[in-house]
């Protein structure tokens, strides 16, 4: 197990910030100096070890504003319209609130994962619920979300947060059954009759395997095995939207499948069947010879993980995939193997993980780029603490253009990483969101005159302090000289302004932070 | 023929269609003089237009004459009398009401029928990638997209000094088929008015230091990649702020409020505005219709493809309006691509019908300079693979015919040189779309 066996080299701040920004969204000088401190297992372990709810941030939710954090059901007006209706950027702002204030980053770098992996979109969710609830609105309130809608996004989104890094079998079962899952992938309308194969395809393509691991008459018969798993929506005073298992829609002949494994008479229990015949069905020699031995789900999803954490170019015949798909397979925890958490942990204490050719050798993705920033600058207004909801649906545009709507991606196999966040109209939106969270709005007078009172910058003329304050926490690595010559340009232009001493300094301030978020380096991780 | 009105500003033009005079003058210079021009030079362009999630082709063209059709599809298909007739076997959705006019007065579009590429695959992304990459199942997989090969052989430099030299418009994406251009990186503008950088405060001060920061000689590839990104970012947006001055001909609304719309109506205002751009990429999603394809309640309206095939029609007759208006159509082609087709055979339930993921499909060649018609045979609803239609032209004989006759290149530049002759050579005579094809150059 060489590449994955216990890193031992030198344990500095570099390391524990490179752990951060892969773990999390990057962390603070005075983490980064406890982590330091606590050696690199229980650095790791202190990571990895979160509990699943995250109390102290639910106190925190607990003194916001009900608008944010409730879903409620919006009286509905005479023409049909919702007042005071719940939007799906409302619940956007209640995930960037969770990533800028979790005490748990792993925990929500690891719900990006499976939101990425499990793609549902919200918006076909929304038209599908819009069409059978006659009591949903009609298209004057587009965006606004229907009790029903709120209710099975929303069971996605702690679904996907509260069974992360459990066995990975429990989440499979979890999201084949999961409504906003199965209307985004038809097999709510998978029966007998008429069978769909858009969620049987993708369980295996997307969701475990991986492409060529097994046929198109797996597919076909796999999706018969799928038939009946359903949603109530029965034409009832109550439509729960429910998972429910549809026996006189279900196919019962027998199933066979990877060749020669049958499925016959158990009804109601094959979905489960078939998910544990993937999670063992080795993988094809044709992906690469050497891993023909092991589960195609264990290296796919080790190959997934592994592109998400440590390297984004790191092919599928790769050693480390071999290695870590084993460790994936084999080791047991919480009663089960294939657990997330375990495979986690080895990978952040591995020596590969740690290479020096990987720091800042992946892309942030946008809300790596956003939720650093806030949360390791404090800049706590633009948390929607206090300002909510005067500006509630702008971080959500903002993200969107930047190529990253949470519950929107743009298809079952979630975004594109590495250089495809870079595009001319991508790099505008992250300098633009920059230019946003810089502005007065957001990064107060007040902000920028804590950092001298909290003693981070010694004075008003002290420009070197804050280039330093944002460098340690956006950058965590020495500026090139010349980005160091060209903040010092923008603080001597912004000095050479008639204004009072003290706007002279909160420009630079907001001057510094918005330029450096356009560094190179801080578009990498 | 046309004269140039440019040829004052031809001096030692390169023979390659693409490349251009702005090779050599810094684009700020010479936008000012292209920007004069409402119509251009005889020039070709070629949009490619991305249909996402495989369009249902027999829903588009639909085979009026061909019993098996209705019986595959007794409640989603298009019934008899209700397509609008192109030709003695072919009619259109009746959501394509304005394209079908242009096809029967104008002839300015040639349906390409039975494409696809041998052992289909039924992966959106594994599918996508063979269109995009310009391979086939069994074929290694080239590192860069089909266009972005053309583009480095016979475009070389142009993106030095053109940022807008080749450009995803109305997605916020560069399209695979465009990846891996060496020392360019193509612009993906999504939306004109949010293209700009801004700055609160001082900008006169933090611009030039985020352009100093970005200007830093470096060996790291991803910092050089990111610096060159940035740099022809700001030049890009440059440019685009001189488009966008340029009003739309039509009223705003003829085009869809969707990326197709807000692409094309982007890209007619690009080539009003006089800019170098050859080679455009616009999308249109949404076309993974399964179940929901057609409400049974109105099936020529209602569902999710009937809106997708009318927004088409809206956005693209717009912009071929705006073309014929500046006297552009004659230099135009856009050719649509998707995935895959559908199955032919209709499934869903209750109130809705709808088809899986499918094999062969129809392309669309549309301008001026195309000589409408049916190309690549009828479809065989008799004689299926696996519920599918079987392919009869290779996607990429299609692709060479625009490279060659289209904008003048050359094909074995893109695609390998057995493929060329064992594939796509036997097919081009079938392929004669072009009322005049362009002359090799090189």
């Amino acid at each position: 197990m060489a590449l994955l066996d216990p890193y031992t080299g030198p344990w500095t701040l570099d390391e524990a910030a490179h752990l951060g920004r892969r773990a999390g969204f990057g962390r603070r000088p005075d983490e980064l100096k406890k982590a330091v401190d606590a050696g690199m297992d229980a650095a790791v372990d202190a990571i990895v070890d979160y509990p699943i709810v995250d109390s102290a941030l639910d106190t925190k939710f607990a003194g916001l504003p009900d608008t944010f954090t409730t879903l409620r059901n919006g009286e509905v007006k005479k023409n049909g319209g919702i007042k005071n209706p719940f939007y799906e950027w409302d619940l956007q702002n209640n995930w960037f609130f969770r990533m800028i204030h979790t005490n748990h980053p792993l925990q929500q770098q690891l719900h990006l994962f499976f939101h990425d992996h499990f793609v549902s979109d919200w918006q076909k969710v929304w038209a599908t619920i819009t069409d059978v609830d006659v009591r949903a609105p009609g298209g004057s309130n587009r965006g606004a979300l229907t009790p029903w809608t709120q209710k099975i996004v929303s069971s996605q989104y702690k679904l996907l947060r509260e069974a992360g890094k459990g066995p990975f079998r429990a989440l499979l079962r979890k999201i084949t059954r999961d409504p906003a899952m199965l209307i985004y992938l038809d097999n709510r309308i998978n029966t007998k009759e008429k069978p769909q194969e858009n969620f049987a395809r993708e369980l295996m393509e997307l969701f475990s395997m991986g492409v060529g691991n097994y046929s198109e008459e797996d597919v076909r018969e796999i999706a018969r095995a799928m038939t009946g798993e359903h949603l109530n929506e029965r034409e009832e005073d109550q439509w729960p939207f429910e998972y429910e298992f549809a026996a006189d829609k279900h196919d019962e002949g027998d199933k066979t499948v990877f060749g020669n494994k049958v499925i016959s008479q158990t009804p109601g229990e094959e979905a489960n069947q078939i998910i544990d015949l993937i999670l063992d069905q080795v993988s094809s020699a044709d992906i690469s010879p050497a891993h023909s031995r092991l589960p195609a789900t264990a290296l796919y999803m080790s190959w997934k993980f592994l592109n998400w954490f440590v390297l984004e170019t790191i092919p599928i015949d790769h050693p480390v995939v071999e290695q870590l798909g084993e460790h994936f397979y084999e080791t047991q925890a919480d009663g089960d193997n294939y657990s997330v958490g375990e495979l986690l942990r080895k990978i952040f204490k591995s020596q590969f993980f740690y290479d020096r050719a990987h720091r800042y050798a992946m892309y942030k993705h946008p809300m790596d780029y956003m939720i650093m920033a806030a949360r390791n600058i404090e800049l706590n207004e633009f948390s929607l603490e206090t300002k909510w909801p005067a500006r509630k649906n702008k971080v959500p545009v903002w993200t969107s253009e930047m190529g990253m709507q949470l519950f929107g991606a743009p298809n079952v196999s979630g975004w594109t990483h590495g250089r495809s966040w870079i595009n001319s109209g991508n790099l505008i939106a992250r300098f633009n969101l920059a230019n946003n969270m810089s502005s007065n709005y957001y990064m107060t007078d007040q902000y920028c005159d804590d950092l001298i009172t909290k003693g981070h910058v010694d004075s008003l003329t002290d420009t070197a302090g804050i280039i330093e304050f944002f460098r340690a926490r956006l950058l965590q690595t020495d500026l090139r000289p010349e980005e160091a010559a060209a903040l010092e340009d923008l603080m001597a232009a912004v000095a050479a302004k008639p204004r009072q001493p003290s706007n002279v300094y909160r420009s630079q301030v907001r001057g510094c932070f918005h330029v450096m978020m356009t560094f190179p380096r801080y578009q990498l991780k | 023929m046309r004269i140039p009105r440019r040829d004052v500003l031809k001096v030692g033009i390169s023979s390659m269609a693409c490349y251009s005079t702005l090779a050599t003058t810094p684009s700020w210079i010479s936008n000012s003089a292209l920007a004069l021009d409402e119509s251009s030079d005889d020039d070709r362009i070629l949009v490619i237009l991305q249909q996402a999630g495989g369009n249902d082709g027999l829903n588009t063209v639909i085979p009026y004459t061909d019993e098996g059709y209705r019986d595959l599809r007794p409640k989603l298909g298009v019934p008899l009398g209700k397509q609008l007739t192109l030709d003695s076997q072919n009619g259109f959705h009746p959501q394509l009401r304005r394209l079908a006019r242009r096809f029967v007065d104008k002839g300015q579009i040639g349906i390409v029928q039975n494409v696809g590429y041998k052992n289909p695959n039924y992966s959106h992304f594994s599918s996508m990638d063979y269109y995009e990459f310009g391979m086939v199942p069994g074929e290694p997989a080239p590192s860069t997209g089909w266009m972005a090969r053309y583009f480095d052989n016979h475009c070389a430099g142009l993106g030095q000094s053109n940022p807008l030299a080749i450009t995803a418009a109305g997605i916020p994406r560069v399209p695979d088929s465009f990846k891996g251009i060496s020392g360019y990186t193509p612009p993906a503008i999504s939306r004109t008015h949010t293209y700009a950088l801004r700055t609160d405060a001082d900008g006169d001060a933090r611009l030039p230091a985020i352009h100093a920061a970005n200007s830093i000689a470096t060996k790291d590839p991803e910092l050089e990649f990111l610096q060159r990104s940035e740099n022809q970012t700001e030049a890009s947006v440059k440019d685009l702020q001189t488009a966008a001055a340029k009003p739309t001909i039509v009223p705003e609304k003829n085009y869809s409020d969707d990326t197709l719309g807000r692409g094309l109506k982007l890209i007619s205002r690009i080539i009003r505005a006089g800019f170098d751009t050859r080679i455009f990429y616009a999308s249109q999603g949404g076309y993974d219709t399964h179940g929901q394809q057609v409400k049974l309640s109105d099936p020529l309206n209602a569902g999710m493809h009937p809106p997708l095939l009318g927004a088409f029609d809206r956005s693209v007759d717009a912009f071929l309006t705006e073309m014929e208006l500046s006297g552009n159509i004659d230099r135009v082609l856009i050719m649509t691509f998707s995935e895959f087709g559908r199955r032919v055979k209709e499934n869903g339930g209750g109130a809705r019908r709808g088809t899986d993921h499918g094999a062969a499909n129809s392309f669309f060649l549309m301008g001026g300079g195309v000589r409408g018609g049916v190309y690549g045979g009828q479809p065989d609803l008799s004689d299926l693979e696996k519920g599918n239609l079987k392919y009869k032209i290779d996607f990429r004989s299609v692709y060479s015919k625009v490279i060659e006759g289209w904008l003048g290149g050359n094909a074995t530049s893109v695609f390998d040189q057995a493929v060329y002759d064992g594939v796509i050579r036997p097919q081009l005579p079938d392929l004669a779309c072009f009322t005049s094809d362009a002359s090799v150059k090189g």
